[in-house]
């Protein structure tokens, strides 16, 4: 799945924003041109993907977000949006006339921040009311845990008040290696576990099923808070590192957003999606023959070895990299380099 | 049966009912005259080529109607506008036998040719004077080689297809402007080689219905031939490396030949390309089976 950064602008300034070092390196008004949606949308589909997320910062703000949106869609790809919900109301209108009859082919996941944890001025707050009340039926919610004390209240709230789907798609905020923003250590993972399975009774009773994104490790889950995720997932599990590739306005692309200074290659560089995945497995694998997971018993574990588990994110391992070299690889010192001097 | 040439011109019904056994393109200034003027072409002794719509506005402004479908229809639009506009017509714009014509004075209107082509809809980029011809070889590499299907980009998709070294094929047939194809007939039935004739000298024929002497006129063989006059007087156009595809068409569109010349000099590799591309995918016969008796 490729995700296309639309603009690097956002409006929100989120504590554990892993996608800061990319949005504060860049310029401002850089937003995706006609001329390179039209070449990516021609890219995945040579490349046989019909899947399509677009993303930011905001992808909203982009001043053809709804245009874009509907010219993917009338190429025959099923697009997901990664919104914060702020808009103006102009935009939701349009989004409101033009989006909202798109079920079978556009989805949005909107980042919902804790009212209390996370507060944001009251016009924010405003402005996503006002698009989840408008968009509600196509809105996945997302949650980007970065403290263990997180709540989910205000989400299971957020589902039933606005009809909402029922899945929630949870995100771990990982470290920018080399960079200082708020993210969940690799100790506190089964801390994180705990506190969501304590919500397990509100997950069950109103039919939410949890979805993980990348980065949580199997072996920090017990059995019986395995049983319940399967039973609640239908068992689509993961504890996985799922390698996104984020094509930004220029055109670069990386490896997910903590890694936007490590690798970074252009996209005219590939022919296909394949070429682009290929490469960066093979930079996948070589850093986790020098790091194996981001526990020290990652190193022989049956479950990573059978794949069952990453042992955490790649970027989890970078961020242990910074901290303790020397590496073997030149490679990895190379790319180190980068991401260093790009902090 | 078509014969040639066809007759462009504007919609008068007296004008229409005056022809006889005739292909006719009619050109209509509103989009409430196609109806009519289909109707007019039809009640009458003749076949109808298309409707041209001079829509002097952005496609995203004009509302198109199920009654158009099996019209052959050109609209020539000043850009494409926004597409959610048009998003809610797009179902019925793809079930239309339509070509639209835009500018191609900017990268940003080629884009927008790109993307209709792209979205199924036949499109023509229409040169002028001032053509951006970075945007145009961009667009035309794309309608070429582009690596998913799209529709037809003219002329790109007529130069190539048709571009043969030893034969020569005009191109100009695609905004009808090349003699032996498409005469133009103004408002008063006066009869011209080229769609811009302007002056009383232009028009070969004042009466409508002389149109069978047409083509023995010397003025009507000298149009068709006028590619000679490159060679005869040898000018840029003469010594031009795109002349193999280009044959002339702009040398009074575009002043400066240093910009087409290089623009059409890089369409000959792209034609060969796509040349090359097209027998690649010809199936293959069994070779035994070609010399087998019949």
């Amino acid at each position: 799945m490729a995700n296309v950064l639309l603009t690097t602008s956002c409006v929100r300034h989120c504590p554990y924003c892993f996608a800061k070092t990319e949005m504060e390196g860049s310029p401002t008004s850089e937003r995706l041109s006609w001329e390179n949606v039209v070449y990516l949308a021609d890219f995945l589909l040579a490349s046989g993907e019909q899947r399509v997320s677009l993303l930011g910062g905001e992808p909203t703000l982009h001043p053809d977000f709804v245009d874009i949106v509907l010219y993917f869609i009338e190429r025959g790809f099923f697009v997901t949006v990664f919104t914060s919900g702020v808009m103006n109301r102009a935009k939701l209108e349009l989004c409101e006339r033009y989006l909202a009859s798109k079920t079978n082919a556009l989805g949005f996941v909107c980042n919902l921040n804790d009212p209390e944890q996370t507060p944001a001025p009251e016009k924010e707050r405003e402005s996503v009311h006002r698009f989840l009340t408008a968009m509600g039926p196509l809105v996945t919610p997302g949650f980007n845990i970065y403290r263990t004390d997180f709540r989910l209240e205000f989400i299971f709230d957020s589902v039933v008040r606005y009809g909402l789907r029922r899945h929630l798609r949870l995100g771990i905020a990982h470290p920018i290696p080399g960079s200082a923003n708020s993210f969940i250590q690799p100790a506190d993972m089964g801390r994180v576990i705990d506190r969501l399975h304590s919500y397990a009774e509100q997950f069950d009773r109103l039919r939410i099923t949890p979805g993980f994104d990348c980065g949580f490790p199997l072996c920090r889950v017990n059995n019986e808070q395995i049983g319940w995720l399967y039973r609640v997932s239908q068992g689509h599990l993961s504890f996985g590192c799922g390698m996104p590739l984020d094509i930004t306005p220029d055109m670069s692309i990386y490896n997910c957003f903590p890694l936007s200074n490590y690798q970074r290659r252009s996209l005219f560089e590939f022919n296909t999606l394949q070429e682009v995945q290929a490469f960066y497995q093979k930079m996948a694998h070589s850093i986790r023959a020098e790091m194996p997971g981001i526990f020290d018993e990652c190193d022989g574990c049956i479950h990573r070895e059978e794949q069952r588990c990453a042992g955490g994110g790649v970027c989890q391992l970078l961020g242990r990299m910074m901290s303790e070299p020397p590496v073997r690889l030149q490679e990895i010192n190379d790319g180190l380099a980068a991401l260093r001097s790009a902090v | 049966m078509m014969a040639w040439p066809h007759f462009v011109l504007p919609f008068e019904p007296s004008l229409i009912a005056e022809l006889r056994d005739r292909d006719l393109v009619v050109v209509v200034e509103s989009p409430d005259e196609i109806r009519a003027a289909v109707a007019a072409v039809r009640a009458s002794d003749n076949r109808l080529d298309c409707i041209v719509l001079r829509w002097q506005q952005p496609l995203d402004a004009l509302e198109f109607a199920e009654d158009w479908a099996g019209v052959p229809l050109v609209v020539e639009a000043v850009s494409l506008g926004k597409l959610h506009r048009l998003s809610e017509q797009l179902d019925l714009i793809r079930r239309l036998e339509l070509r639209v014509d835009l500018p191609l004075a900017s990268a940003a209107q080629a884009v927008n040719v790109q993307m209709l082509a792209s979205l199924g809809i036949p499109c023509r980029a229409v040169f002028g004077e001032k053509t951006d011809w970075d945007a145009a070889t961009d667009l035309m590499t794309y309608a070429l080689l582009g690596r998913c299907a799209h529709a037809p980009i003219e002329p790109f998709a007529f130069i190539a297809e048709h571009f043969d070294q030893d034969r020569y094929r005009g191109w100009g047939e695609v905004s009808f402007d090349q003699p032996d194809r498409y005469l133009h007939v103004d408002r008063q039935g006066r009869v011209a080689l080229f769609p811009s004739a302007s002056s009383p000298s232009a028009f070969l024929h004042k009466d409508l219905r002389r149109l069978d002497d047409v083509t023995t006129l010397p003025a009507y063989q000298a149009a068709v031939e006028r590619w000679r006059r490159h060679f005869l007087h040898p000018d840029d156009c003469a010594r031009c490396p795109g002349w193999k595809l280009c044959r002339g068409q702009l040398a009074e569109t575009v002043e400066d030949k240093s910009t087409c010349s290089a623009f059409f000099s890089e369409m000959l590799d792209v034609a060969e390309q796509y040349q090359t591309q097209q027998r690649s995918r010809e199936p293959k016969r069994n070779k035994w089976l070609r010399s087998s008796p019949k």
